[in-house]
């Protein structure tokens, strides 16, 4: 199968080569949700959401499953020791565990004694603080719960302290937030707002919190999605599983074109990662299927404790 | 002093380390369930199958020589005792002062309850218990009308489930399950019935099959184990551990202010202070 694109600007020749064959590397787990790359194992962590699973795959050693009571895991990321840091829908909380699905603990549920709506994705500062969205999602009557209040008053973006783990908000003026990623230097945030469809883009504060907010794109057009998950690459450029697939725009915000969602026409992008040996890799978690397609750019992948040139 | 292994800071803030545990009773062997009946001051706890009796001034008396073979005891919202006494009367009730025994629930669509490990009684009046079925079949829980004693299955899904507890607001309960040292928690509707199942806490060391659970007003659980007593917030995240010498299967709040926990290790019964009372049934 082909890659579609819908080609914007010319710069998007340079971050991919459409006539490259789009490839299927999981299906049938049910629609895949956070994906968070390893390279110390060489090794892709994803969500499967119905079933509910926590997932892994190599290039060496194929599909296997972590941890089958994931509590519907979403997001996922991995901490400064490397240990799973995922997101769960169904108890609103955050919870790590080593890399095997072992030592599973819970590091957060409240924040200013009220449980949290329901944190969705992650992002890892090289600091080793954990930020995570908290949008109003997994509140709404679905599969994974009945209709309730959100219990905190604004849907915000959270920071957990790496080493008392702590819970500070590091911004509460982020509309609907979902996805988040750091700038490669770490001084930008990105944002998904998902209701208005569109990104926000933050400084990065010395005291770890966001400020400046501004609106750095809007993913409109026809196809099925919301902005949802998000990750940068080495250059700057940002990647957003949006309307139809993947929405890439440059860093000044213009888009460049669209990696279309494979398969069926009501088939869905949810999230996305870089992954393989060289980070070319840009892993799609659909509805149907986890895909991959190869980029000419490496993804922006910050590892908290680990420079570049040690990997 | 306690020894708590894995130590978060919001511990302090249920167990104060200036509290340390006092030996308040040595029983003739060990203590497999432990209820406290706030409104009577009085504690049951089944030791060897018998259900024994410690009254506010610690005399202690066999409760009631019928109610024999059971390792299970609770009180349920109108300070009737609930246990188990083996297969043959798996689920049976008696007033306070262990007159008007009855036998509850013994079968559900012909088929006899059999491993009866959790009871817990709502405030509503409604049961809920364990049933750790052996040879493969599903497990139950189920769901009993305390007044006509109707029996439903309300699920399926909790493998070899063992003590039950309600959380503080009573919308959730908390079965574990002792074989993976895990907890899980379940929503409970309106009717009783139990919806949206996930894993609410799980620790890697040695659970014991009959620990018992008891919240707090605040929805701390504690949690009777293989390796003392785990301690949990009410979000599941594990605050610590009091490590004792053996293993503790029975726990629960007592004390007019059920500001104190008490806990068996094996033939002994322990009583400690905490900082927030133990969550009281909604009367």
């Amino acid at each position: 199968m082909s890659v579609k694109t819908v080609r914007y600007e010319a710069g998007f020749d340079d971050l991919l080569d459409s006539q490259q064959d789009l490839v299927t590397v999981v299906k049938e787990i049910g629609s895949a949700e956070g994906p968070s790359w390893n390279p110390l194992t060489q090794a892709l962590l994803f969500c499967s959401v119905v079933p509910e699973k926590l997932c892994r795959w190599s290039p060496r050693e194929g599909f296997s499953i972590v941890r089958s009571d994931s509590n519907i895991a979403a997001g996922t990321c991995y901490d400064a020791q490397w240990r799973i840091v995922c997101c769960e829908q169904t108890t609103h909380r955050i919870v790590r565990m080593h890399d095997d699905g072992s030592g599973y603990e819970v590091m957060a549920s409240h924040y200013a004694d009220l449980e949290l709506n329901g944190p969705n994705d992650l992002a890892v500062h090289s600091d080793g603080g954990i930020y995570f969205s908290d949008p109003n999602f997994s509140r709404r009557a679905t599969l994974i719960s009945a209709m309730s209040q959100t219990p905190q008053p604004l849907q915000g973006l959270y920071r957990i302290d790496p080493t008392d783990k702590k819970i500070t908000l590091a911004s509460g003026d982020c509309g609907n937030p979902n996805g988040l990623c750091f700038s490669p230097d770490e001084r930008r945030v990105y944002v998904a707002d998902t209701a208005l469809s569109r990104i926000l883009l933050f400084d990065v504060a010395a005291d770890r919190t966001f400020s400046n907010r501004r609106v750095f794109a809007t993913t409109g057009g026809r196809g099925r999605g919301v902005p949802d998950g998000i990750k940068a690459d080495a250059a700057g450029n940002i990647y957003c599983a949006a309307q139809a697939g993947v929405h890439v725009f440059n860093p000044a915000g213009t888009r460049l074109g669209i990696i279309n969602t494979p398969g069926a026409a009501d088939n869905l992008c949810f999230n996305l990662c870089f992954g393989g040996s060289d980070l070319r890799q840009l892993f799609l978690c659909c509805l149907d299927a986890l895909y991959s397609v190869r980029l000419k750019v490496p993804g922006a992948h910050l590892l908290p404790g680990v420079s570049r040139a040690a990997l | 002093m306690l020894q708590w292994s894995k130590k978060e800071p919001e511990l302090e803030e249920v167990v104060s380390s200036r509290h340390d545990p006092v030996l308040i009773h040595q029983a003739d062997g060990p203590v497999t369930a432990l209820a406290y009946n706030w409104r009577a001051a009085r504690l049951a706890f089944c030791v060897g199958g018998w259900v024994h009796e410690l009254s506010g001034n610690r005399n202690e008396r066999v409760f009631r020589k019928g109610f024999s073979a059971s390792t299970l005891v609770r009180y349920d919202c109108e300070g009737r005792l609930l246990g188990s006494a083996g297969t043959e009367q798996p689920l049976v009730r008696m007033l306070e002062d262990g007159s008007n025994w009855e036998s509850l629930v013994s079968a559900y669509k012909g088929e006899p309850l059999e491993d009866i490990r959790g009871i817990v009684g709502h405030s509503s009046g409604m049961l809920h218990c364990s049933d750790a079925r052996a040879g493969g079949r599903p497990s139950r829980i189920y769901l009993i009308n305390g007044e006509s004693q109707d029996v439903v299955s309300v699920s399926e899904a909790i493998r070899s489930p063992g003590s039950l507890c309600y959380s503080p607001d009573e919308r959730y309960l908390y079965v574990a399950e002792p074989k993976s040292s895990r907890i899980m928690r379940l929503r409970i509707l309106p009717s009783g019935e139990l919806q949206y199942r996930c894993l609410f806490a799980e620790v890697s060391g040695g659970a014991h099959p009959d620990g018992e659970m008891a919240v707090d007003s605040r929805g701390h659980l504690f949690w009777g184990s293989g390796e003392g007593v785990h301690l949990f917030d009410r979000g599941g995240k594990h605050l610590g551990t009091v490590a004792i010498d053996r293993s503790c299967a029975a726990l629960c709040f007592a004390g007019r202010d059920l500001k104190t926990l008490l806990f068996a290790e094996q033939s002994r019964i322990w009583s400690l202070r905490v900082d927030y009372p133990g969550a009281r049934p909604v009367i």
